[in-house]
């Protein structure tokens, strides 16, 4: 829902939506802080998967499967930020087509 | 998440069958030991498993109480075999009693043999299970392409 809202609030901006009374910045920052979080969520993954492989490696954890595991999760989270990279470019790259 | 969920509850499988897989190792070694620091022949080793909730946030420990939650395996507890000890006559074994018998360990190789294909099969399907659960995950994300 937010990110409808952000890029309803921004067509507003460029005055091609519906005018928008709310303020922009708390769209963006509804949406970007769920980003971020997200984004952190994504990274804490791969470190884990690092620190997975690190013990592994110098014999701190011998367990081979939650190793393997880690680095799974860690493959799935990257997919994940992908697709919702892509998403977002594609939305992006909508706007910028728009005739004006 | 719940996929993670389903990768953790995998997961606490494989450690539950690779523990299973130490104390076959530990029988299958000490097949011929008759010393052991308590005294007497070793004894086969088992492993009793239980059912453990998954552990998580408070809506998880709330399903775990209703009973709707996944439940990881954990090692309950270690258990020794009762059967007797085997009795072998071996009249210049140092440790034969006063009529030349010596008390062997209670280990049944054959025995250990199928409980090991048993324990390597239950790891594949552990294994087969994180893959299928891993699979549906990538699945999902291909919705967005």
């Amino acid at each position: 829902m937010n990110d409808i809202a952000s890029i309803s609030s921004a067509l507003g901006q460029t005055g091609l939506g519906l005018p928008e009374p709310q303020p922009a910045q708390t769209a963006a920052g509804g949406f970007g802080e769920l980003l971020q979080t997200s984004l952190d969520r994504f990274a804490r993954t791969q470190t884990d998967a690092d620190r997975a492989v690190e013990n592994l490696t110098l014999g701190g954890n011998t367990d081979i499967h939650s190793t393997m595991i880690a680095v799974e999760k860690a493959g799935i989270a990257l997919e994940m930020a992908l697709q919702v990279r892509n998403k977002l470019l594609n939305a992006y790259e909508t706007l910028m087509r728009q005739q004006i | 998440m719940d996929l993670y969920d389903a990768l953790q509850t995998s997961s606490s499988g494989l450690s539950a069958q690779r523990l299973r897989m130490n104390l076959i190792s530990a029988n299958l070694a000490n097949v011929n030991t008759t010393r052991t620091p308590e005294g007497g022949p070793y004894r086969r080793k088992e492993v009793v498993f239980e059912a453990k909730p998954n552990p998580g946030a408070f809506r998880d420990a709330l399903k775990a109480h209703q009973g709707k939650a996944p439940a990881d395996v954990q090692a309950s507890k270690i258990i020794e075999d009762t059967r007797p000890p085997l009795q072998k006559f071996a009249p210049q074994h140092p440790d034969a009693d006063a009529e030349g018998y010596v008390r062997m360990p209670n280990v049944n190789v054959m025995e250990e043999m199928v409980n090991m294909i048993s324990a390597t099969r239950s790891y594949e399907a552990n294994v087969t299970a994180i893959r299928a659960a891993k699979d549906m995950a990538l699945k999902a994300l291909e919705i967005g392409k």
